[in-house]
């Protein structure tokens, strides 16, 4: 086995499962070395996934086919852990909080674990991807990602029977239920904005290439979905206040959205979009 | 509450946020069905999959285009006349809250019942209490108001008012976007149109159905493709060239990614095809004395040898036969040999070039009403912005003499995102908490 990015990256996905459980252990055990020794080995690893994702680029080059790393499935999930892991620690660095990496981290892992099970060789790009629209549509996109998968992990802690007896011991660890709230709907909202966004840059991008800014691909259909689903919770919130458990439903049932759009749509339904596959 | 008139329960209907919340929700499961149901199913083809009945039934429900069926747009233009309606009603309402509350009405009591608020009895008269918060008002909000009152003096100040209007941008973006998709819809088209190499046209194939002629021909020069080492098409390129009243104004090159626009019409390339029906072009090149000849070969039919030694069939052809390059299968039948088929690369012939002839599909569409939708969308961004980033964020301070102190009341609100609101506020309660000699330091 020769050492590539792709070899990184699977060190990095495990270096992503320690420090989940780093933050599980946090939770369970109480032991405060836990918070810290989780968030040194998220930021080393980030570190290693950022370069990581530089050298696959740089690899491309050296092929003689370079592009971005982000056109296919192995490399928009590996670009969607980052993206997670990066949102995370964000937040962490803000809200002073270590508990919520045990929800948030294993989202990382997961995505980088299923990446291990893609094809990882690097093709050149086909001509309907030869676009610098690529880089900021993928980028929006999976930011908006992001912050869904961020804001669902918070609501999971939310939604947790707090009155029950085994749990109310791991309950005085867990940020307040109005902490959580007002953090699930900031990462909503950040995932509101970037979604707006990345469905912009697709539909000018859709316009150069196809010749048309809306063509209700699946693909695009179902980003829409989700674009409705979040806005009405927004509406909801914002007009009707709306909060603690039952946007934390509602940022769920968005979640599931997102992973239909992600994963559905290819694995289920054809288009144009079947180079994500 | 009992007494509105048909008018206003209409109205409330329609500017209400529950109509917009179940819209937004059947919006978003009548898309999600149009994903699971092909929307490009010939009659046959639908027959087979769903029957008889179903497919009527589907028919009549226009599922098989449904986001452009006639009840989806029903359901769009009930969104619309929902936030349309609702704009217009919450309106007043917002510019009301944009402005601070004027002087006249403000008292002390206001000011402890803001979402915010703080008190404190400092020595010194209001003057002396004013300076040491004065600066941290203006650096935190805006230089702030100053009035007299008869109870005392009143500061008031504000920041980000705009931010309550991001909803309504937001909501008039979607208005761009319809406007430009219905312009789009009624005075633009979609059409196609098949170039072969050489080919000359004016006439575009829509897609819905018929044909139009462009004011302008297209003449398709050459069509390139372009491959990857690995053999992966990694370009398409068509060389076009614009007539006009029989006279070359444009040359242009249209690549995906790539399109070329001439007068309003957009073309983009699309696919591309490569026409053995029509032949190739080969050319022979008799070995025996070198001279070439240039054959336009019809496959299927028997082909005359330049010199009329014999007749040679196409049997097959490659693109790239053994890592080799191109080459043409032909049966040759000479006039004095017995008939043979031959991979043609050496023997008495040779092909020099292997150049099919390539026709192209373009499509050329017409979208007048696309400065709306960029439009809008630049809106949608900004008023997202807007509404997400930025809060209403207002602010009182009230100086009250009390023989020789002063009572400093605080009082403040933002209409969102109280968090960095909150810090502002924390600051300027840490300020008049510290010691109240600095006060006095500042006054002399």
């Amino acid at each position: 086995m020769t050492f590539d990015s792709s070899f990184l990256l699977s060190i990095v996905t495990f270096a992503y499962l320690a420090a989940s459980l780093a933050y599980i252990c946090l939770l369970v055990f109480k032991t405060k070395f836990f918070g810290p020794a989780g968030t040194v080995l998220t930021l080393i690893t980030l570190a290693a996934h950022t370069g990581a994702i530089i050298w696959r680029w740089v690899e491309s080059y050296q092929l003689g086919i370079g592009h971005a790393p982000f056109s296919n499935l192995y490399e928009s999930l590996i670009f969607f852990a980052w993206a997670i892991t990066f949102l995370y620690q964000i937040m962490e660095r803000i809200y002073k909080n270590h508990v919520i990496g045990a929800f948030v981290m294993p989202l990382a892992f997961l995505s980088l674990a299923y990446a291990g099970l893609q094809p990882k060789e690097i093709h050149p790009l086909v001509p309907a991807l030869k676009s610098n629209w690529l880089i900021a549509h993928v980028i929006t996109c999976f930011l908006a990602y992001a912050g869904f998968a961020v804001s669902a992990g918070l609501a999971l802690i939310l939604l947790l029977p707090r009155g029950r007896e085994s749990i109310s011991n791991l309950a005085s660890r867990l940020p307040a239920t109005g902490t959580l709230d007002s953090l699930i709907y900031q990462n909503i909202a950040f995932g509101f904005i970037l979604l707006t966004a990345g469905i912009i840059t697709g539909s000018i991008w859709a316009q150069q290439a196809w010749g048309s800014y809306w063509s209700w691909d699946p693909k695009e259909t179902w980003s829409l979905v989700t674009w409705l689903v979040y806005a009405a919770v927004l509406h909801a919130r914002m007009v009707k206040g709306w909060a603690g458990k039952r946007m934390a439903v509602m940022s769920l049932i968005g979640f599931a959205s997102v992973l239909f759009t992600y994963f559905g749509v290819n694995l289920i339904l054809s288009g144009l979009h079947s180079y994500a596959t | 509450m009992g007494n509105k008139t048909p008018t206003d329960q209409v109205i409330d209907f329609f500017a209400s946020v529950k109509l917009a919340l179940t819209l937004l929700i059947i919006l978003a499961i009548a898309s999600i069905a149009g994903t699971f149901v092909p929307q490009t199913l010939s009659p046959g083809e639908a027959l087979q999959r769903y029957g008889p009945q179903l497919t009527s039934f589907f028919y009549y429900l226009d599922l098989f285009d449904m986001y452009h069926s006639w009840w989806f747009n029903i359901l769009l233009g009930f969104l619309l006349l929902n936030l349309i309606v609702c704009s217009f009603n919450r309106f007043p309402k917002t510019l009301k809250l944009a402005r601070t509350v004027s002087g006249e009405r403000v008292k002390p009591g206001f000011l402890k019942k803001q979402p915010f608020s703080f008190q404190i009895l400092r020595p010194g008269s209001p003057q002396d209490n004013l300076a040491p918060v004065r600066e941290e008002i203006k650096r935190g909000f805006s230089k702030p108001r100053e009035k007299a009152t008869t109870w005392g003096i009143l500061l008031l100040t504000q920041k980000g008012a705009f931010s309550r209007f991001g909803a309504y941008v937001i909501h008039s973006s979607l208005i761009f976007i319809l406007i430009g998709s219905l312009i789009g819809h009624y005075r633009g088209f979609n059409a196609f149109l098949n170039l072969a190499e050489g080919q000359t046209t004016n006439q575009v194939i829509l897609k819905n159905s018929g044909e139009i002629a462009l004011p302008f021909e297209v003449r398709l020069d050459r069509f390139h493709l372009k491959r990857y080492p690995s053999g992966a098409p990694s370009e398409y390129r068509s060389d076009l060239t614009i007539i006009e009243n029989n006279r070359v104004v444009r040359k242009a090159s249209v690549k995906v990614n790539h399109p070329f626009t001439y007068r309003g019409v957009t073309f983009y390339q699309h696919s591309y095809d490569s026409l053995p029906a029509d032949g190739w072009g080969l050319r022979l090149i008799r070995k025996t004395d070198n001279k070439a000849f240039d054959l336009q070969v019809t496959p299927n039919r028997p082909n005359m040898l330049p010199d009329r030694s014999g007749t040679f069939l196409v049997l097959d052809y490659a693109q790239d036969l053994g890592r080799s390059g191109p080459a043409v299968r032909l049966l040759v039948r000479m006039n004095k040999t017995k008939d043979y088929a031959v991979w043609v690369f050496k023997n008495p012939f040779q092909l020099i070039n292997y150049n099919p002839r390539y026709r192209t599909g373009l499509q050329a569409n017409k979208d007048p009403g696309i400065w709306f939708i960029w439009t809008g969308f630049g809106l949608m961004l900004a008023g997202c912005l807007i509404t997400f980033f930025f809060s209403h964020q207002k602010l009182y301070l009230g100086l009250i003499p009390e023989g020789n102190n002063t009572r400093v009341i605080i009082g403040g609100s933002a209409h969102r995102n109280q968090g960095s609101f909150k810090i502002k506020f924390d600051k300027l309660t840490e300020i008049l908490n510290s010691n109240p000699s600095e006060s006095k330091d500042l006054k002399t």
